[in-house]
């Protein structure tokens, strides 16, 4: 992951944002053509195990630190696309 | 999707279709998965029907998860919360979302019977994520700790000299066993459901929530037809101790998935006549609920933790709860007022989980 030092915290945002639908898209998971916040990503029934798994490297590198998945409720966070991009920004500060 | 499958619960008659289909699971022979179907299902103390929940594709079962009867105790109260086990779908059916939608099924089930919480104590690392997703809660790592044979040199003589025994780690165990008539300590094949449930019952609660081991349990548990045994005993004139080894045909690992004793020195003892007796590659014991004397008689004899490094992508072992009903279920999740994430809510042992 690269970010750029000069960016403002939208564009990061945004560029989260487009990284993660090209990851999602990689998944080849049927979503619909457009990717919104509040698509379902957990709710959706189309993350079978294995891409759960690649899912959840994919926002610990994001994340840039291991994460303990005992501490947080992955049921609730990480449902739609935008709690995902949420639970990315919130826990790169921790 | 909902046209290529049927979601269905399990009855008799399905009973050669699941059979079928685990051997993508439990066993490459479908009589053995027909023995270990009747033992774990047709067999359990707790439940009289089996509950299995199906996916069938063309007349064939291509997706299932079992779940197991289970009669836990808290302070001597006792409530019947079952497991969840035994998940598989075909390799041809994978990633089109079987195992949501056999859980939907599972959970209105288990609500139209009228439990409230179910457990998981096996499950594997993919599982484990699938679960998290259907909002399971994991209560923390079960804090593995293993002892490899810290002579190489003499095991891969041994390996050497009983080429045929390689992946039966019982062999050489059962090689050396002779009897000392000074020791306390004898070795059988067989549980003595008697003297092991007259123990627990002797020995009392500090009121966790375990299994209830009662005769009837000790008789079910260890006849599972995919793992072997090995059962050490403390005899004086009552039964002191007992300690249980447990592996898998062709597998390295021996665990210990019970013990018992009337004190540390007698854990002790019975823990040193494991190691010297096996020669096991590797023995394995979750150490989550054992006593600083414990787990200093482990460290003393070899034992290191084997947690993996921390992260989402490393597998951890864990018990994992779930209310029945998450939606219409409180936040807190308890058991006779006990807290059910709470590791130290848990006298656990690994024989609490069906994969041993």
């Amino acid at each position: 992951m690269t970010t750029d030092a000069s960016s403002s915290p939208n564009e990061l945002d945004a560029t989260l944002r487009e990284r993660m639908v090209a990851f999602l898209q990689s998944l080849n998971l049927d979503l619909g053509r457009d990717l919104y916040d509040e698509t379902p990503l957990l709710g959706s029934g189309l993350l079978d195990s294995l891409r759960l798994v690649q899912l959840a490297a994919w926002i610990e590198s994001e994340i840039g630190h291991p994460l303990d998945p005992e501490r947080f409720d992955l049921f609730d966070e990480w449902q739609t696309l935008g709690k995902v991009l949420e639970f990315i920004r919130r826990y790169r500060e921790v | 999707m909902a046209a290529e499958y049927d979601f269905v619960v399990y009855e008799p008659g399905l009973k050669s279709l699941v059979a079928d289909l685990q051997v993508h699971l439990w066993s490459r022979r479908v009589a053995t998965n027909l023995r270990y179907l009747d033992w774990k299902f047709e067999h359990n103390p707790y439940l009289d029907d089996p509950l299995l929940y199906l996916a069938i594709h063309e007349g064939r079962a291509v997706g299932m998860r079992g779940i197991f009867g289970a009669l836990w105790e808290e302070n001597g109260r006792r409530f019947q919360i079952p497991c969840a086990s035994d998940l598989v779908v075909a390799p041809e059916h994978r990633d089109r979302g079987l195992h949501s939608r056999i859980m939907e099924l599972a959970f209105q089930d288990l609500a139209r019977r009228g439990f409230e919480y179910v457990f998981n104590l096996s499950a594997g690392h993919l599982t484990y994520l699938g679960s998290r997703a259907m909002g399971w809660r994991g209560i923390g790592s079960v804090a593995p700790a293993e002892r490899e044979s810290p002579d190489p040199s003499i095991l891969r003589r041994i390996r050497r000299q009983t080429g045929p025994m390689l992946g039966r780690p019982f062999l050489l165990f059962d090689s050396r066993t002779p009897h000392q008539r000074k020791s306390p300590i004898r070795v059988s094949r067989y549980p003595d459901p008697p003297a092991m449930a007259s123990l627990v019952t002797r020995l009392g609660s500090d009121g966790r929530i375990r299994h209830v081991r009662d005769e009837t349990y000790f008789a079910w548990r260890y006849r599972n037809p995919l793992c072997r045994y090995r059962f050490l005993f403390w005899r004086e004139a009552d039964l002191e101790g007992y300690l249980v080894l447990s592996c898998r045909p062709r597998m390295k690992v021996v665990s210990i998935v019970d013990h018992e004793a009337t004190d540390v020195e007698v854990f002790s003892a019975l823990l040193q006549a494991a190691v010297s007796l096996g020669t096991f590659d590797r023995l394995h014991i979750w150490t989550r609920s054992l006593s600083p004397p414990e787990l200093a008689r482990l460290d003393a004899l070899g034992f290191k933790p084997h947690e993996q490094p921390p992260g989402i992508t490393h597998f951890r072992r864990t018990v994992l709860v779930r209310p029945v009903d998450l939606q219409n279920h409180g936040s807190e999740w308890t058991l006779a007022g006990r807290r059910l994430l709470e590791p130290a809510s848990w006298d656990l042992r690994m024989i609490y989980a069906d994969d041993y």
